[in-house]
């Protein structure tokens, strides 16, 4: 049998699972911060531990049925009569002990398919349907996307429950009304009426083989419209739901029958306060049906305790249906139902909190300052807020749920930032925060800490602490260089320095544009922040570099599946700088389709499947009478271009420029035989890993050692070598400007955003090998600032240098993932020390690091017995996630990332 | 004993031999750290853990699992005949051949990585320019740690080195066996902001038979650091090896001869076994591969003398700082 690479590099020179500064000790070092949650809180978490990611009907027949009802009617009235009937026929059940009710759907881990978006995804393999999405390239990311077969993942039929898209159960009698309701959006879904219109576009066929040879990941428009933004919880919380419709009815009156200058969108304003009142209308009878399950609940309970509860969650419903809560409980329990309502209207994964203890702590601390609440009693409610988050599943593709998000839905929780005036925005509920996501480790809600050098120690200390849970949260970013982007970015739109500094994190690791807004709680006046934009992950997602450079040098052919992606160049590449330049021209001429198909795409979502809800939320929506669909936030040049392992990319230009151009050892043809022969080793999927340290060699096959060597010992990125890092400067100089040349549908400049989330996993495993010596098949560097696993040899100084070798503040975002070792940071010096190591990230100009604080041969073992390690987290990209539900190419990178440790 | 080796004669800046830098250290002193590796040594200690910087002279260092055992494109490219094969094919380096080799065209001809060298020369502004790149990253308590080897081994090496970060206001660590000249220790600490000293072993045959020299330079600077009114903070290293120094008895009298010269300060750093592939890959012996590392409880035992003598006392990386 053919040697495997790790056995064989275990001692060597290259090392893949290459330890900085030392290696680590002998004995498996576990991490050094665990905790429990409270009583109440560990029981609900351990029934989320044994429930199944589960799908139901009821949202979806109830949508479809009314919607059918409705021909001909007003679009938008359409679409809030069809919301209001499905949010009020949605079955209420609570469950015992819960403090914070409500979900999604029925089920403890419910959510259910949105067919007017897309329905051929999740039928059956041998469907029409499913065939047909195939056919078009929409489902190719599903074919080399992988779930992790555990937790609570059915990937697989069992007993009367059917798998569907990968990941969620249904009962079997339950699927053929599935399917109805699904074939009744045939030819009606964004999906359908999206492929019509984009099909118009100029070079549509491009596209459609970029996204089968997954050049691109996914659609845009179709498959989660909205998220990755910061939601906006301010206008329930100041006014009540009654008093919003009190305003829509007053506003309505204001503009019925009046264009009010806008003879194209102006008599909108109408249907739209008319529809806005309706979805409120839905959701307040949604929250009332709760009420009226929890009053039944306690006429039959006959634990006192129990009963008390019953009758206290009857009291808070009745109450915040209808009026601003009263309490910091009742402030915490509609937020959450907001949160679900917005989740409930449409497909999305990375709809964030934001700043939420900044949001609630008006009422935190008037509870606090009245005796009403004591810490315990906040941090319990906030134990129970972490796990209702993390049951929240998002119902999608596989290759955008597994493949993209590894089941993750990215509700990400911002703490720290400045105020407005510039002090330290952080506040003790945030502290409070901290201490629940220490005390009940979760995946949802994620954290991120806004970091400013203002930002008090104990504050940050404590952060640390939580990051050594091992949990990866929080994150941290900097302030400084996201308040540079956005006020750069959104000054068209009238951004301002005050304004800037409300901003929060959407979604994994999106800057996102916020407000202050005035509440008024007893009289007593504060800002609070929220999310006034737009989605700030959509448009052109997830463009593959290595992809990219590979369709260059096979002149526009993908070997792997046979299809022409590009016309052909017809250029020899005699030189280095035409070689980049071909990469920039297939690169922009990706974003070109794209952009374009996905602007078709939003569009027909926006005509029939506008927000509501989400959109009277964000200011300036319910003053302007206009919704996401006609501008109505306040900033909407919130559609980017992503792009997946640029390391990858930029270290095989690197290998190129040296190997072939400068040295000239080996011809570029020499180098393309390599790469089709991947280096004469097995492919990744044969081999049954996807780490390049796996990989195993055909038996007598050493006809590409020597360029193999040559490729493998090219400079890399992440070694402070101005060889490499000069290529990836200027990447980054021409990416980042280069976006502002396509235009949004919402006639806005496209920017760049950087980061992987899971796509390093799938795009790898559609990539050959590389000229940087990884291998067919295998994932790629994840992020878009961590080094190649392994090829960082000189320390995380010569890192840090490499990575801040570009401004980041010309990019939505940058990603540093970074494994330490427990040893590390073990101890109060060692927390010490950690902050320090983030502190200098930062303050040179780094956006973004995160750390996975684990020894790799827990991870290993992990793998091995996943059964044992049910609640074992880690970070991935953006985001945390429990071990058994990510898909083995992920595992794999995850273990082979670089791990910092000095003993 | 031999100084650092000579410089070109078209180049009058300091020249030393390293065998590693090492950045966001934690371990060796106050803050985030970065260590730099001198090569050299004048002990033999047998638990060494860096046998690749024993020698002041680049070594190479063979990785047999890396080896394809049938291409010889090492022998091939060796010009000191060096490399032989055993009948299955392993090549065998001669080490005396190899001690004399300064290209290594060996290595560059590998192409599976299975050889590798150990020990590089850099020019002090060199050297420089990578601390004042790191300083950015150190935080406020940071700086650099000399260790090896023996950092001192390269006193002329070391001395410039430690001058130039106190006129750069970078914050110094020592790592040294102490077996060093008086004159070159008192030099040294003058430029030095904190000390880590080796104390092995208070019996001077028993150390002598397990690092190859006696300790009475050793303890003879060690004794002296009282009296200098030095203003750094020295800190203790006591490597705990089994049946070689962890009897009460030696324990005892280490904790009276550092309480008398004024010493109160201790590290005990538990014997490991990790350094035992490099000696493999070095064709070296590793006599000690049976031993096994001191048990959790034998090591507090160690520490709770210390403490009971009114030391501070750290096992491992408990250190506070």
């Amino acid at each position: 049998m053919g040697k495997k690479l790790s056995q064989v590099l275990e001692e060597s020179g290259i090392p893949l699972n290459f330890q900085a500064g030392g290696t680590a000790s002998g004995e498996v070092a576990n991490r050094e911060i665990t905790r429990e949650p409270g009583e109440r809180a560990k029981k609900l978490r351990d029934l989320y531990f044994q429930t199944l990611s589960s799908a139901t009907n009821e949202f979806p027949y109830w949508y479809t049925r009314k919607y059918r009802e409705l021909d001909n009617e007003v679009p938008v009235v359409r679409r809030a009569l069809a919301l209001k009937t499905a949010f009020s026929h949605l079955t209420p059940v609570i469950y015992p002990g819960e403090l914070l009710v409500m979900g999604k759907a029925s089920y403890y881990r419910g959510s259910f398919p949105m067919p007017w978006l897309s329905e051929g995804y999740y039928m059956a393999r041998e469907d029409e349907l499913y065939q047909a999405a195939l056919a078009r390239g929409s489902a190719s990311a599903d074919e080399v996307s992988k779930f992790g077969a555990g937790g609570g993942n059915v990937t697989r039929d069992f007993g009367k429950v059917i798998s569907i898209a990968g990941k969620f159960g249904m009962r079997r009698e339950e699927v053929p009304a599935m399917l109805k309701v699904a074939r009744e959006w045939v030819n009606k879904s964004v999906d359908d009426l999206g492929h019509k219109y984009e099909q118009m576009v100029p070079g549509y066929d491009i596209k459609e083989a970029i996204m089968r040879s997954v050049v691109c990941m996914f659609d845009s428009g179709y498959t989660l419209p909205q998220g990755r933004e910061v939601i906006n919880y301010y206008y329930p919380l100041q006014y009540g739901f009654d008093g919003l419709m009190a305003i829509a009815r007053e506003k309505k009156a204001d503009v019925a029958g009046k264009p009010g200058g806008d003879g194209m969108t102006g008599m909108n304003r109408l249907y739209n306060y008319e529809a806005v009142i309706h979805v409120l209308e839905g959701i307040q009878a949604w929250i009332l049906n709760y009420a009226k399950e929890a009053r039944r609940l306690e006429s039959i309970e006959e634990n006192p305790q129990q009963k008390r509860e019953y009758g206290e969650i009857v009291e808070c419903l009745d109450w915040i249906a209808h009026h601003q809560p009263r309490t910091f409980r009742e402030a915490l329990q509609l937020s959450w139902i907001i949160h679900i309502a917005v989740l409930n209207e449409d497909a999305i994964s990375g709809l964030s909190p934001g700043r939420l203890g900044q949001v609630l702590s008006p009422w935190f601390e008037q509870d606090i300052e009245s005796g009403g609440i004591t810490e315990r009693e906040v941090i319990e409610l906030l134990e129970c807020m972490r796990v209702k988050f993390t049951c929240i599943d998002c119902f999608a593709s596989m290759g955008v749920v597994g493949g993209v998000l590894s089941g993750n839905t990215f509700n990400n929780l911002s703490i720290g930032g400045l105020t407005p005036d510039g002090k330290p925005a952080c506040n003790r509920l945030e502290t409070l925060i901290l201490e629940a996501s220490i005390s009940c480790m979760t995946t949802q809600p994620t954290l991120t800490v806004l970091y400013d050098d203002k930002l008090p120690e104990d504050f940050l200390l404590k952060a640390i602490e939580c990051v050594k849970t091992g949990t990866g949260y929080p994150a941290f970013v900097n302030n400084r260089v996201a308040v540079e982007f956005l006020m750069n970015h959104y000054r068209p739109e009238g951004m301002t320095l005050d304004e800037a500094r409300s901003f929060a994190i959407g979604g994994c690791l999106e800057t996102s544009p916020c407000s202050w807004m005035p509440l008024t709680l007893n009289g007593k006046k504060s800002m609070i922040p929220g999310g006034s934009g737009q989605p700030t992950s959509v448009g052109v997602h997830f463009i593959s570099l290595p992809k990219i450079l590979e369709l260059t040098l096979f002149d526009g052919m993908d070997h792997r599946t046979g299809i022409r992606v590009f016309p052909a160049h017809e250029k020899k590449l005699d030189t280095f700088e035409e070689l980049f330049n071909q990469v920039k021209a297939y690169f922009a001429k990706s974003v070109e389709v794209l952009s374009l198909t996905n602007n078709i795409q939003h569009d027909i979502w926006r005509k029939n499947n506008m927000a509501v809800f989400n959109s009277v939320l964000k200011p300036d929506c319910l003053e302007k009478g206009h919704l996401i669909n006609e501008l109505g936030y306040r900033y909407n040049a919130t559609h980017n271009v992503e792009i997946c392992a640029a390391i990858n990319l930029v270290n095989s230009l690197a290998a190129l420029k040296k190997i072939v151009y400068e040295d000239k050892i080996h011809s570029l043809d020499e180098m393309r035989e390599a790469i089709r022969a991947n280096f004469g080793f097995k492919n990744a999927s044969e081999v049954g890993s996807f780490s390049l340290a796996d990989q195993e060699k055909h038996d007598k096959d050493d006809r590409f050692d020597r360029i193999h060597h040559l490729c493998l010992t090219a400079p890399k990125y992440g070694n402070d070598d101005p060889y490499v890092d000069s290529i990836l400067r200027e990447w980054e100089n021409w990416f980042c400007t280069m976006c502002y040349d396509f235009e949004s549908l919402n006639a806005r400049k496209y920017y760049s955003c950087q980061i992987s989330v899971s796509t390093h996993a799938p795009m790898g495993a559609a990539t050959l090998a590389s000229p940087d010596g990884r291998l067919s098949g295998t994932t790629f560097a994840d992020g878009s600032m961590s080094a190649y696993p392994g090829t960082d040899r000189k320390g995380p100084y010569a890192l840090f240098t490499s990575a801040t070798c570009w401004d980041h503040s010309k990019s939505q975002n940058s990603q540093m993932n970074f494994k330490v070792h427990p040893t590390a940071v073990r101890g109060v010096a060692g927390s010490r020390k950690l902050l320090e190591l983030t502190r200098a990230y930062l303050r040179n100009g780094g956006f973004h690091i995160q750390y996975n604080v684990v020894d790799s041969r827990v991870l290993k073992d992990a793998q091995a017995r996943p059964d044992q390690y049910r609640d074992l987290l880690v970070r991935v990209a953006g985001f945390t996630q429990y071990w058994v539900e990510i898909g083995k190419p992920i595992q794999d990178e995850v273990i082979a990332r670089t791990e910092y440790e000095r003993v | 004993m031999t100084g650092s080796p000579k410089n070109n004669s078209h180049d009058t800046e300091p020249m030393g031999v390293i065998f590693d830098i090492q950045g966001y250290s934690v371990h060796d002193g106050p803050g985030c750290r970065t260590v730099v590796f001198l090569s050299g040594c004048p002990l033999r200690c047998l638990w060494c853990a860096n046998p690749e910087g024993l020698a002041l002279n680049p070594k190479l260092l063979f990785l047999q699992t890396q080896c394809r055992h049938d291409c010889r494109r090492c022998a091939d490219a060796c010009h000191h005949n060096a490399v032989a094969f055993t009948r299955e094919g392993h090549p065998q380096f001669d080490r005396s051949r190899c001690d004399r080799c300064a290209a290594f065209e060996c290595v560059a001809a590998c192409f599976n990585g299975a050889l590798r060298i150990a020990g590089k020369t850099i020019l002090l502004p060199d050297l420089m320019k990578i601390l004042n790149r790191d300083r950015n990253f150190w935080g406020e308590k940071g700086g650099v740690t000399f260790g090896g080897g023996e950092p001192l081994f390269q006193k002329d090496f070391v001395l410039a080195a430690l001058k130039q970060c106190r006129d750069a206001y970078i914050h110094t660590a020592l790592e040294t066996s102490a077996h060093v000249e008086g004159g070159v220790f008192q030099e040294a600490l003058r430029w030095t902001d904190w000390l880590f000293i080796d104390l092995k072993q208070m019996d001077e045959e028993a150390h002598r038979r397990a690092t190859g020299i006696g300790n009475v330079l050793i303890l003879r600077n060690l004794a002296s650091i009282a009296s200098l009114g030095w203003p750094g903070r020295a800190i203790v290293r006591i490597p705990i090896v089994p049946e070689f120094n962890d009897s009460s008895e030696n324990i005892r009298k280490s904790a009276e001869f550092l309480h008398s010269v004024g010493l109160h300060e201790v590290q005990l750093l538990p014997f490991h076994r990790l350094g035992s592939s490099k000696y493999r890959q070095l064709g070296m012996a590793f006599d000690l591969d049976e031993l096994k590392p001191p048990s959790d409880e034998s090591m507090r035992v160690i520490a709770e003398i210390f403490i009971s003598k009114g030391f501070s006392c750290y096992i491992d990386h408990e250190a506070p700082f």
